[in-house]
């Protein structure tokens, strides 16, 4: 179970060390959004469009990226008692080259200039490597939950095998070589990346978050040690169906990783559903859209629809809402944890630091979710056909992107002025 | 004598809230009995550094934790307390 042990005042990394990441991940995604509101449908055709590649690693890299990034960097400590080593230095390096690769990633795939993606590789490349070689040192110093520990290690040389395909597909891209086979390159670096890492990290935390954040009964034990390494081991049983060419053996182990991924979202609604205190708040919207989109992605793939739909499900779906669930939870849970920490620390144990959620107030996380579901819809509209509705789907994904990032920030501003 | 407040339906950080402002409201020779679905961990540090008293114990789910401050004995001579 959670080693809340690790929770203590004085193992937690710095606010700024996981906000950084917090603060900065709405606006890729309200890049992202732009580039669909200017292209509208065009994006939606073929997952090979210069604007979709790079409206998809904006979401991928620079949204969920920089937010399970930082998550790590928080968690760590939380999970398995393990605190990143010299955090301040190793989250700045990681942040710098997220962001920075990021960005000129998107440019380059959007004005498909093949040296500014190899530019992109040699940022991204050492900020994974730095972000995993980390990982990898916490969690040898990990002092208890040995599942956790286990799925972490996992997701993280998930990152790895993502990363090492999508260099491999750039390099054969500018040597000319094997280009013919690109499209199945390409479907494994995406299972890698959403299903290996994103995926197998989404379960592996999710089990302990869900029951903590919301007072949910606790994820059944053979689930929360056995789910994570499911995930990852029929990823890379995919992998080596595409190694033989067995195009039955591939697709018996991608269906079974979506019906893991759709047992995780069955039995997160489930439990969310039981909570011990019944109040709906802004997160658990979030949460029951991006669960929704989740089981959507995996109906889509069961039924063969195009892989422009099941990407927009998974990546503009569940990839958004679930993370933006999260954060309304840690973001302000952090702002406060850290302010009682300070008022404890000059002997202040007469005064409390304010509520949690007068860091991020409802109705601002309501708004952002009218807002982005308002977006999602008028995705799945122009997925559906009605083209014209792509256009208004990117401005409401930018607008709420925008909300989410001034909502964030707004809520370290009042920590820092609480702070004095 | 003895007061009570039960935490364990709250969200994070709720129960620290609740428990922080019974204990400020704790008049002389009172203690504190607290209902929590978890032991917490992160109230440890503050009862060390406020001066306090506790000890802990597991009904299946279930914890308890007694509270008292340090100057007091040790109500109903609790055994094992942590201070």
């Amino acid at each position: 179970m959670l080693n809340t042990a690790g929770l203590s005042l004085e193992q937690a990394p710095p606010i700024g060390v996981p906000l950084r990441f917090f603060l900065t991940a709405p606006w890729f995604a309200a890049a992202a959004g732009l580039l669909l509101a200017w292209g509208g449908a065009d994006l939606l055709v073929t997952r090979w469009a210069p604007a979709t590649l790079a409206a998809v690693h904006l979401l991928g890299l620079g949204f969920l990226g920089l937010v399970i990034a930082g998550a790590t960097f928080q968690l760590l400590p939380v999970l398995v008692g393990a605190p990143v080593p010299a955090v301040g230095l190793v989250s700045r390096l990681v942040y710098g080259l997220f962001c920075a690769g990021t960005a000129t990633l998107a440019a380059g795939f959007y004005v498909s200039s093949l040296p500014l993606q190899l530019a992109a590789l040699a940022l991204l490349g050492p900020g994974v490597a730095v972000l995993v070689v980390a990982t990898l040192l916490a969690l040898k110093r990990a002092k208890g939950s040995p599942d956790t520990v286990q799925a972490i290690g996992l997701s993280s040389l998930g990152l790895v095998i993502a990363a090492v395909l999508a260099a491999t597909i750039l390099f054969a891209f500018d040597a000319r070589v094997g280009l013919l086979s690109l499209p199945a390159w390409v479907d494994l670096h995406l299972s890698w990346a959403l299903v290996g890492w994103a995926g197998v990290l989404l379960v592996a935390v999710g089990v302990h978050l869900v029951p903590l954040f919301h007072v949910t009964p606790s994820y059944p034990r053979w689930f929360r040690h056995w789910a994570p390494v499911a995930l990852f081991t029929l990823v890379l049983l995919a992998t080596l169906a595409h190694a033989l060419d067995d195009i039955v053996l591939r697709a018996v182990a991608s269906g079974a990783a979506m019906l893991v991924l759709s047992a995780f979202a069955v039995l997160t609604l489930r439990f969310q559903s039981l909570r011990r205190r019944p109040v709906w708040d802004a997160t658990l919207s979030f949460w029951w859209t991006g669960l929704g989109a989740l089981l959507a992605a995996s109906g889509a793939w069961l039924f063969g629809l195009p892989a422009t739909v099941i990407g927009a499900l998974a990546l503009a779906g569940a990839a958004v809402a679930i993370p933006s669930g999260v954060l309304y939870k840690i973001v302000p849970f952090l702002a406060w944890f850290h302010l009682q920490g300070a008022l404890m620390a000059s002997g202040r144990l007469d005064k409390t630091a304010p509520h949690m959620k007068s860091f991020v107030p409802d109705a601002a996380a309501h708004a952002h979710f009218a807002v982005y579901a308002t977006g999602f819809g008028l995705l799945v509209a122009a997925l559906l056909g009605l083209e014209t509705a792509a256009h208004a789907a990117g401005l409401a994904y930018a607008v709420a992107s925008v909300m989410q990032g001034v909502t964030l920030l707004r809520g370290y501003r009042r920590y820092c002025a609480e702070l004095g | 004598m003895e007061r009570e407040v039960d935490v364990s339906a709250l969200e994070p950080p709720e129960p620290f809230e609740r428990i922080l402002d019974a204990l400020i409201d704790l008049q002389n020779g009172d203690w504190l009995r607290v209902r929590h679905r978890r032991e917490p961990f992160p109230l440890y540090d503050v009862l060390r550094r406020g001066g306090y008293c506790w000890r802990t114990e597991r009904q299946g789910d279930a914890v308890d934790i007694l509270i008292w401050p340090a100057a007091l004995a040790p109500p109903g001579n609790a055994p094992g307390p942590v201070c």
